[in-house]
């Protein structure tokens, strides 16, 4: 047996601490003498045989289910494509390039009362944006986000939008129950304060309720309502939620255009950045996600923020491509 | 199954049939769920890796129209994918790799054998590079430069219990790795 190989085979049947798991991960995918590592592994591959593997058939179902959802959607996505782009020629759209505090977003609807058009705020990569809907109720849309709802919005018996992305919504009382959709989730209201966030960056998509009480619910989910303080996130994958307690404030702080974090955990300030910048955070190595750290955010940019962070943290940091970042230690 | 009716399967794969997919997902989704835990050593990231394989072999299922054999097809999508998986999270290099003369010395002067010693100096190196950073620079000063517990100590004013903790772990390390090795 070659040295690569019985490297490979070793380390396939065995547990080690990261730092190995990390030195193998660099070594495998290391291009120099890749073709004997691949061969070395396509004989593990080879080797493997179903007899040898237990598998229970009713969760092996029941995931094969979650990806049929997953290829219907894409069925879905392609349809509703071309609908989006047949609206957008239809209805006035509006691309907001505002930032907080230099431009309020700019709500756009067609007029003519007599069709019905799809009224569509988006916000780009590096821009937010504050609207208000025709009812009142106002909506804070995160980077890349966008929010759709039909022009009879006023007269419908239900308001209802649809959301992709991040927003914050302080919905206005006026008798009609306001409804999110967003992926999977529906989320019903009256009046009252809260977050969704619905993005392909994330795996689980999260309904956060400040004040007041929302109720949601979905295809294959049980409905829930939430109380203040609640927080329901639901796995798309695997189509399961959960509803936990959290400090709301970590999860809406980015419709302010500054904050400051004093004393907080490093786990807390992370949660607050990635909503505020629309990353996936992760961790490497022995982080203590409980020290205690105080930052400041005004308008830095993301790579700014987060070499702060890291000097903070006394960890290093890399970013991996445009939505993620990891903190190694 | 013979050859035969394998690419027959696969043409009606690439042709969009579910009835098909269904049949190979059941089949093979244990297989590629083992391989990447043995891998990646996480049960729930090996699911999603896996969950990610047939999902983008259903999206790709075109470029299967000229596949004969469906294992070894799997197998690069499944590479690509731990590949990926790995090169997240890659330790930055040592500035300075390790020398062949360092090595006996690390492994506790068990380890002068075979040839390849490129593989054995990578991988320590490695893991090294992987290690927190104070461990990382504690290691090398008490092994490069010779430096004792008390001298490090002093140098970066810490306790000497601390440097002893962070050699004795970086030391376990090494070992466990050596069992690879």
């Amino acid at each position: 047996m070659g040295k690569k190989k019985n490297i490979i085979n070793r380390f396939m049947s065995g547990s080690f601490p990261d730092e190995v798991k990390l030195a193998f991960g660099s070594w495998l995918t290391d291009p120099e003498d890749q073709q004997e590592k691949e061969d070395a592994l396509y004989s593990e591959w080879e080797a493997l045989s179903a007899r040898d593997i237990s598998d229970s058939t009713l969760e092996r179902r029941r995931k094969l289910n979650l990806i049929h959802r997953h290829m219907e959607g894409e069925k879905q996505k392609t349809l509703r494509s071309r609908f989006m782009y047949f609206v957008a020629v239809a209805a006035a759209a509006a691309l907001i390039a505002g930032f907080f505090g230099l431009g309020r977003g700019i709500r756009s609807h067609s007029n003519t009362p007599s069709a019905t058009s799809e009224v569509c705020m988006v916000t780009s990569s590096n821009s937010k944006g504050e609207f208000q809907l025709p009812d009142g109720t106002s909506v804070w849309l995160n980077i890349g986000s966008s929010l759709s709802y039909n022009s009879n919005f006023e007269k419908a018996s239900v308001r209802e939008v649809k959301l992709d992305g991040e927003a914050y919504f302080d919905v206005a009382k006026d008798g009609r129950s306001f409804v999110v959709n967003a992926g999977d989730l529906q989320v019903s209201v009256l009046g009252t304060r809260f977050a969704v966030r619905h993005t392909p960056l994330y795996e689980r998509d999260q309904v956060t309720l400040v004040s007041g009480s929302v109720r949601v619910k979905g295809e294959g989910i049980q409905a829930v309502t939430l109380s203040p303080g609640e927080q329901l996130s639901y796995d798309r994958l695997l189509g399961d939620s959960t509803v936990r307690t959290v400090d709301t404030g970590d999860y809406v702080s980015w419709i302010r255009s500054q904050i400051s974090l004093e004393d907080c955990t490093l786990g807390k300030v992370i949660e607050n950045l990635e909503h505020r910048y629309r990353v996936k955070v992760s961790t490497l190595g022995d982080i203590d996600l409980d020290q205690h750290i105080t930052l400041k955010i005004n308008d830095e940019s993301k790579e700014k923020i987060f070499t702060v962070l890291s000097f903070l943290a006394d960890c290093e940091l890399r970013i991996i491509d445009e939505g993620n970042i990891v903190l190694i230690r | 199954m013979n050859g035969t009716q394998e690419s027959e399967y696969i043409q009606r794969l690439s042709g969009g049939s579910y009835e098909v997919f269904d049949y190979f997902y059941l089949k093979y989704a244990p297989l590629v769920e083992t391989f990447a835990r043995a891998l990646l050593k996480d049960k729930s990231i090996a699911e999603d890796i896996c969950q990610d394989v047939f999902l983008r072999l259903w999206l790709r299922r075109r470029s299967l129209r000229g596949v004969r054999a469906f294992k070894p097809f799997l197998f690069t999508i499944v590479k690509h994918a731990v590949y990926d998986y790995y090169s997240r999270g890659k330790p930055i290099p040592l500035e300075q790799g390790l020398t062949s003369e360092e090595l006996p010395e690390l492994f506790g002067g068990d380890l002068a054998r075979e040839e390849d010693l490129r593989d054995v100096i990578s991988l320590a190196s490695l893991t090294i590079a992987a290690m927190p950073e104070q461990r990382r620079k504690i290691f090398l000063m008490s092994r490069r430069m010779g430096l004792t517990q008390q001298e490090i100590a002093a140098r970066e004013g810490i306790s000497p219990k601390t440097v002893e903790y962070h050699i004795g772990r970086a030391l376990e390390q090494l070992k466990a790795l050596s069992a690879l090795l």
